[in-house]
């Protein structure tokens, strides 16, 4: 497998937050993962306590599973440690995302995942300084963040898959925010309460 | 920015990222080399159970 990149992918910020399934694209692939990491030697890989649960959820294979964990304790990565007060603020970032995506018509179709909803969140609250990698564009919407560059991947048959390195946009945030802020005064007033 | 009532407050850019690794070029180079034997190990497991899952599929 190869990589492709914009010729903005080097104007990446300096940490990002790798989503579950471009993680597993780099554990399927040596020679991927080799050429990732040289390309964006001076960037600072981070691993959320959510995509470290799914990379390594339903893994039945002992041996498998010691070899996930080890890959995850590679010093190309930094996780979060777990912290109540920071998954307070998290979880609430999470619940005005949502509001926000439910507004817009953004889970319309297919509910933006939980995990997603949570990567989005500490984006926002780590912004502006983080930007995440993911196969999975649509769960992290124009609404609110910006696509800073596009990493395409040769699969093994051929074909190509993109991913999106996005940041989340405070002033795009913030438009949105108002908005549901003076849907939210109109339902008060006019349910009179 | 005022928060919406009875509702959760938008918490932007309060967030701090600490112990960030720095790697020589030299211990790059062999975290790149200890992940390659990692992932290469693992693609080894994952080859055995696939035909080991596909052989059990043909024998039902």
């Amino acid at each position: 497998m190869k990589i492709f990149t914009t010729n903005n992918a080097t104007a990446i910020g300096t940490y990002l937050l790798i989503d579950n399934d471009f993680l597993s694209e780099l554990f399927r692939d040596s020679e991927l993962a080799k050429e990732f990491f040289s390309l964006f030697n001076k960037n600072t890989f981070l691993i959320d306590p959510l995509t470290e649960f799914e990379f390594l959820r339903d893994v039945f294979v002992p041996r498998h599973r010691r070899l996930k964990k080890a890959f995850l304790t590679q010093p190309f990565f930094l996780s979060f440690p777990h912290n109540q007060e920071i998954f307070m603020q998290l979880a609430e970032n999470a619940m005005l995302l949502s509001l926000i995506y439910s507004h817009k018509g953004h889970n319309k179709n297919t509910k933006i995942s939980l995990v997603d909803l949570f990567l989005g969140s500490r984006c926002m609250l780590n912004a502006p300084s983080m930007q995440i990698i993911t196969g999975n564009k649509k769960d992290f919407p124009t609404s609110v963040y910006d696509i800073v560059s596009i990493i395409n991947i040769e699969q093994n048959d051929g074909s190509i898959k993109p991913y999106s390195i996005v940041q989340f946009n405070k002033q795009k945030f913030n438009a949105c925010y108002k908005e549901i802020q003076k849907m939210e005064e109109k339902y008060e007033k006019s349910s009179g309460q | 920015m005022s928060s919406l009532p009875n509702n959760p407050k938008p918490h932007i850019g309060e967030g701090i990222i600490k112990n960030v690794p720095i790697l020589s070029p030299k211990e790059r180079e062999k975290a790149i080399e200890e992940m390659t034997k990692i992932i290469r190990e693992s693609n080894k497991i994952v080859a055995k159970y696939s035909a080991v899952h596909h052989e059990n599929l043909h024998d039902e």
